[in-house]
């Protein structure tokens, strides 16, 4: 147990007599507290007894790894192992040579990068300078998802360097996919297991009490168990002759004891349109009424092809598991080939795989070869100060034409069909990378395109409500000024009141050549430079592919510009400012 | 007058003026800071200050009316954009500027160019950003709009028929002159639109009175409007001016003018101190005086006029405050000479002629109706389209009339069947004789979409609500009879509604004041006979009128007559 037992006794005196919503709430400002605590080093005492310490590693940068190590830990503390947990952001690699035994839960990201707080870690691990690690026992867990090309890449790279470098693997690595949970928690026990049990020392066991269970319950809706909030608004904010419908969502929290930060994410799930389910069911010959199994209960095709498997996403390795069962080796060979699908890949969906490549699956066969449908995550658009008990969102609308059909993306449809009053099941994802300075003073520059200017929302009206004083400057790109202006009159408010300082827009046609958000920032290179030699944060969100990379190297060449360094310095400079936490992304 | 008022000294700023005075005073002769707030992008909106200052350039910021709560609920600003008059004296454009002005409004502006009332010609729709571009553009054209709207004497009006009389070809001139006389001298619009240097023509230390010698750095108090009408027509609704000049022929040769002052149609609902006045005519003078004329009468106006509250600014109110007499007086100081009599003319009508009609010197010439100026291309024609064509053939010249219509000017004869033939490929009828006489005789001003100040429909309902009109007409063999309708959305009467045998003024959406009785040639005003009709009301009402009109009319007694004997109003 974490708790020394005269704290576990204050702790449960404190919260005894607490309501299900009070209870609710403290577990949100208790949540909070700890992730203000997130930027000093984990702050659990290793305990002074003999036998073997382990140390948990987790690089996370949406939370999903940091909950699995530290699962993980009060696992291993509960059966009385020794063992210390720490973020890859704040351990320094040289003390790999002291360590015996490593666990690490790592996730990856971009397009196969490690987690921004873990790059400095990968850094030196991958680097000359890396020591040699004998002595040192490993296990990783790598989270990813496998409609990325790169999947699981950074724990893959982890696990075989470790091994370069000598170390033991204690466990064949394990990689999981968007369903992490089960994978994880068997993983856990296998861990758990080669770990040596020490005496008692004395803290508390961890026994489940009813008091316990509520709060966590109040505390964690989980795709699981999510919360059920109404919409209570919703508009397009994209006017007429817009390519685009992008909308803002407005849900209620209240009741719920959600408590989050600007910065933080919502997680929404939803079904899969109907439609597509009978064109689904249809191409592949079967009724809907068949029995399948999805993850060990029995329900039927037609309610797992709707409520439970991903419908509008292919994976190159699901297209070769299929070509398999259909013994199409055309298509295995392509499939095999990183690169011979990719675009198409990524605009088909699953009635594009039926027709083109038409052969004849079980029911059960069909379901297994489908990934588990998953929420869908949103920036959150508003400010807890500003918005009380509510949560905004701005959704873009996928729609696009693949195949000469129209693909509509299923969760941001699933929303803008949603009517006020209507319920839609969320939960909320901390995203402690991506967070406004504790200092006041500081100055933001914010860079956001399309639906990335959504976290900035939030952030500006916090700090309007907070009375924050630092300076501010939104970065902001769109298609076109007249109806791509998303929250327009906000800004010029914002504006107005001083609470946001400057605003530079870029408007990608609206005229001949395209300007975008990185040729703002090197326009006013000089004055970006100024202002981020003064201490200021930088934020980054939206699309990951093109605008963060551009925007991105558009940093690397104003710190040559204006900062006279060499591109090593510079990609230097840019390092040392992650591993600051001074330049923040929220990408996707 | 007892209480003798002391006028305003030239380039000192009115006592208690009004926030316009004080924007015109800091505004370092009409620049303000329009560079700069041309050139924020975070919105396609100006500053208050500035809106004033760009109307002396020619261009009033507008929205568009019919989005503007639907972009409030998406959190969007209003669909801000900029109309932009030209200042065309006399409505003439030659082929050549009409094909480029047609590229202006097809590349800038909403695809629509708008004949005025006051023969000019505007641009809807011009986004904040493209301001430059297209004053560029109208500048390659060898246009300009300076001096378009703002507190200064607007586009000077002239009777443009080149048919209607021998002596068009004398007096057609003196609109491009007495414009260019009371224009603005301020660089401004130079440098901030066309990348002059600054202080190209400032003298050394910057003497005001040298930048405007006629307007000093406050220019007017309002808005000023100067016509040449050419009897017997009165096309140009001469009294509705500021100076109405009314041109006498003698012995076959322009003798001069006789001068009218102080017209000016607009009133405010609810202020009983606001007024639309015709002009009085007080003088004659001769060609070689009329520019000075002009000048001090302007000049008066500028010393005299109310600076404190603008519902009361215009010269008519300062007329009105001081007397005919004094006036006069003052005029005949400051010219140094005083007006001759009053000579003899008459006019007939305020119409337009349609079809085509030849001039002495064998050139033929097209009047055109347009449905309320509006140039464009819609489900049932391709007017733009045609109007371009012939443009690019240079088939002709364009003149616009003040009544938003357009005359296809010295056409020859060889070619009539080209431009003809064009017109009708685009499905547009030359000849305006299967119109009714109450359409032929209609004016709408601009309203919604873009005018903030319509308080109802206007350009785009009149069309409909004249058809309902001639089921009316129709049946009371009315259908070919002139009679001259005019309906604006608020009653600053744009459209010359109080002009208008029967005026229709709009106070809500769907409701119109109903006004009857103004004189077929202009010189009286109508008077308001119902008020706050829906269109149903508006049909029956003027129904039972035309009923009335159909069976008790004497001869050829206009409509306004009419019902004036017997005493409707
Ligand atoms: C385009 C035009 C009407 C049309 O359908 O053709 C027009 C349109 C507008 N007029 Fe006018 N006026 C137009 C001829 C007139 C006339 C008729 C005339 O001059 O023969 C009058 C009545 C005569 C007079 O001046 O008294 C007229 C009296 C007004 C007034 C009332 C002035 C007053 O003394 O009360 C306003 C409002 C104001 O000035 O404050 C006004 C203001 C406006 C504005 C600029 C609205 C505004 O204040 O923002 C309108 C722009 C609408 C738009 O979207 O285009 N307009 N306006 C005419 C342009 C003439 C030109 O080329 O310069
Ligand atoms: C951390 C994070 C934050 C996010 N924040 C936001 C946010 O604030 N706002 C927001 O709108 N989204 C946000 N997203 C994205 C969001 O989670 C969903 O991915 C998005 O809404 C699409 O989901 P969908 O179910 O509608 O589409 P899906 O059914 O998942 O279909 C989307 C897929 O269709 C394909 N596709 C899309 N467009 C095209 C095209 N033009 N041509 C070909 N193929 C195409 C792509 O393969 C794409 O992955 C965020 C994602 C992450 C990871
Ligand atoms: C923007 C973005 C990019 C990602 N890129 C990859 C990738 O390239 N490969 C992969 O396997 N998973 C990728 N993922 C999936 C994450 O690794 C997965 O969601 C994981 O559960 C996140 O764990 P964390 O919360 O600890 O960071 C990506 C996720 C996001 C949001
Ligand atoms: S009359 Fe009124 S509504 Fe019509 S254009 Fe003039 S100001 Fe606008």
């Amino acid at each position: 147990m974490l708790l020394s037992p005269q704290q576990f006794q204050q702790v449960s005196g404190a919260v005894r007599s607490l309501t299900p919503a009070q209870l609710a709430w403290v577990s949100g400002y208790i949540s909070g507290l700890s992730q203000q605590f997130d930027a000093t080093p984990a702050a659990f005492p290793a305990a002074d007894v003999g036998g073997l310490k382990t140390t948990i590693l987790y690089g996370s940068q949406t939370g999903n790894s940091k909950k699995v190590a530290e699962q993980l830990l009060a696992h291993l503390q509960a059966q009385g192992s020794v063992a210390v947990l720490a973020n890859m952001k704040d351990y320094r690699p040289q003390q790999l040579k002291k360590e015996q035994r490593i666990v690490a839960v790592i996730s990856t990201h971009g397009n196969g990068e490690p987690p921004d707080d873990a790059r400095a870690f990968f850094a030196f691990l991958q680097s000359d300078r890396a020591p040699r690690l004998e002595a040192l026992e490993f296990a990783v867990l790598a989270l990813g998802d496998s409609s990325y090309e790169e999947f699981c890449q950074t724990g893959l790279a982890l696990d075989q360097r470790l091994e370069a470098l000598g170390a033991k693997r204690l466990l064949d690595r394990v990689d999981c996919d968007v369903d992490f949970a089960a994978t994880a928690k068997t993983w856990q026990q296998q861990v758990a297991e080669k770990t040596p049990k020490t005496q008692d020392n004395g803290a508390i066991r961890f026994q489940p009490s009813p008091l316990a269970e509520q709060i966590a319950s109040a505390a964690e809706y989980t795709a699981a168990r999510p919360f059920r909030a109404e919409l209570l608004n919703s508009i397009v904010l994209t006017d007429t002759g817009s390519d685009k419908d992008v909308l803002h969502l407005e849900l209620s929290l209240e009741g719920s004891g959600i408590r989050y930060q600007p910065g933080d994410i919502l997680a929404v799930a939803f079904d899969n349109d109907t439609a597509l389910v009978d064109e689904i069911l249809q191409l592949g010959r079967l009724q809907g009424k068949e029995r399948v199994q999805v993850n060990g209960a029995e329900t039927s095709l037609y309610s797992a092809l709707r409520y439970q498997r991903e419908l509008t996403s292919v994976t190159r390795r699901q297209l070769k598991a299929y070509a398999e069962l259909i013994a199409h080796p055309e298509l295995q060979a392509a499939a095999e080939d990183k690169n011979a699908l990719r675009d198409w890949l990524y605009a088909a969906d699953w009635v594009d795989v039926l027709n083109e490549f038409s052969g004849k699956l079980s029911a059960q066969q069909l379901v297994d070869v489908l990934r588990p449908l998953q929420p869908r995550q949103y920036s959150i658009a508003s400010s807890p100060s500003a918005h009380p008990d509510e949560v905004h969102l701005l959704v873009k609308r996928v729609e696009y034409a693949f195949q000469g059909r129209r693909h509509l993306g299923t969760a941001s449809n699933w929303l803008a069909r949603l009517q006020a009053g209507e319920l839609a099941s969320v939960h909320l994802k901390p995203n402690p990378n991506f967070k406004l300075p504790q200092d006041p003073q500081a100055n933001i520059i914010m860079i956001g395109a399309g639906t990335g200017v959504a976290p900035f929302r939030s952030f500006l009206f916090e700090r309007e409500a907070q009375g924050v004083q630092g300076g501010s400057w939104l970065f902001f790109g769109e298609q076109h000024f007249r109806t791509d202006f998303l929250y327009q009159t906000e800004w010029r408010q914002l504006l107005e009141n001083g609470a946001l300082e400057h605003m530079s827009v870029a408007f990608s046609r609206d005229q001949v050549e395209k300007i975008y958000v990185q040729h703002r920032l090197l326009e006013n290179g000089a004055e970006v430079w100024r202002w981020l030699q003064a201490g200021a944060y930088l934020y980054v969100c939206g699309d990951m592919n093109r605008m963060a990379q551009d925007v991105q190297q558009a940093l690397l060449t104003i710190a040559s510009t204006h900062g006279g360094k060499s591109a090593d310095e510079a990609a230097e400079w840019l390092e040392q400012l992650t591993a600051d936490r001074r330049y923040q992304r929220d990408v996707y | 007058m007892t209480t003798r008022i002391e006028p305003k000294p030239l380039n000192q700023l009115a006592p208690n003026g009004s926030a316009v005075e004080h924007i015109k005073d800091s505004s370092n002769y009409l620049r303000g800071n329009l560079v700069e707030d041309f050139q924020n992008p975070i919105t396609a909106s100006i500053s208050e200050d500035n809106v004033q200052l760009v109307k002396f350039h020619g261009s009033y910021m507008q929205d568009d009316r019919d989005v503007r709560l639907h972009r409030q609920d998406k959190k969007l600003e209003p669909a801000y954009s900029f109309m932009i008059r030209l200042r065309v004296p006399g409505g003439d454009l030659t082929a050549e500027q009409w094909v480029k002005l047609d590229d202006i409004s097809n590349r800038y502006g909403n695809g629509t160019s708008r004949i005025t009332t006051r023969q000019a010609l505007q641009f809807h729709g011009i986004i904040k950003f493209d301001m430059k571009a297209t004053i560029q553009a109208m500048d390659a054209a060898l246009l300009d709009s300076i001096a378009g709207c703002g507190d200064v004497n607007r586009n000077v009006m002239c009777t443009p028929d080149p048919t209607l009389s021998k002596l068009h070809a004398d007096v057609f001139p003196w609109a491009q002159k007495i414009s260019d006389h009371l224009l603005p001298q301020s660089r401004a619009y130079h440098e901030i639109w066309l990348d002059e240097e600054q202080g190209k023509t400032l003298v050394a230390g910057g003497e005001t009175d040298e930048v405007e010698p006629l307007y000093g750095k406050h220019y007017l108090p309002r808005k000023f409007k100067v016509a040449i009408a050419i009897p017997p027509f009165n096309d140009m609704d001469v009294y509705a001016n500021d100076i109405g000049l009314i041109a006498i022929e003698e012995n076959g040769k322009l003798a001069g003018f006789n001068v009218a002052v102080g017209g000016g149609l607009g009133m405010t609902f609810g202020r009983d101190d606001t007024y639309p006045r015709l002009a009085s005519t007080i003088g004659f003078c001769t060609p070689e005086q009329v520019l000075d004329v002009c000048f001090h009468i302007v000049a008066i106006q500028r010393d005299y006029g109310n600076r404190q509250d603008r519902k009361l600014s215009r010269f008519k109110y300062t007329l009105d405050r001081f007397g005919l007499d004094w006036f006069r007086q003052e005029l005949n100081t400051r010219l140094g000479f005083e007006l001759g009599k009053i000579r003899p003319f008459e006019f007939a009508t305020t119409g337009d002629r349609f079809g085509w009609r030849s001039s002495t010197d064998g050139l033929w010439h097209l009047g055109l109706r347009l449905e309320y100026g509006r140039v464009l291309d819609n489900e049932t024609h391709g007017l733009k389209s045609a109007l371009r064509e012939i443009a690019t053939q240079r088939l002709s010249g364009f003149r616009m009339t003040g009544n938003q219509n357009l005359i296809l000017t010295g056409v020859r004869e060889e070619n009539i069947e080209a431009v003809e033939g064009i017109l009708r490929a685009y499905g547009y009828e030359p000849d305006a004789s299967h119109l009714s006489g109450l359409r032929r005789n209609s004016i709408a001003c601009v309203a919604l979409n873009t005018c903030p100040q319509a308080m109802a429909e206007a350009e785009r309902y009149l069309p409909d609500l004249i058809g309902k009109l001639e089921v009316s007409l129709e049946k009371h063999g009315l259908r070919d009879d002139e009679i001259k309708i005019r309906m604006t959305g608020c009653p600053n009467g744009c459209g010359r509604s109080v002009l208008g045998e029967i005026g229709l003024i709009g106070k809500s959406p769907g409701r119109y004041n109903l006004y009857l009785g103004a004189s077929f040639n202009g010189d009286r005003l109508n008077r308001l006979y119902r008020e706050n009709l829906d269109e149903a009301a508006i049909l029956g009402t003027l129904d039972e009128l035309f009923t009335a009109y159909a069976a008790q009319r004497r001869d050829a007694e206009p409509f306004g007559d009419f019902v004036i004997r017997k005493a409707y109003v």
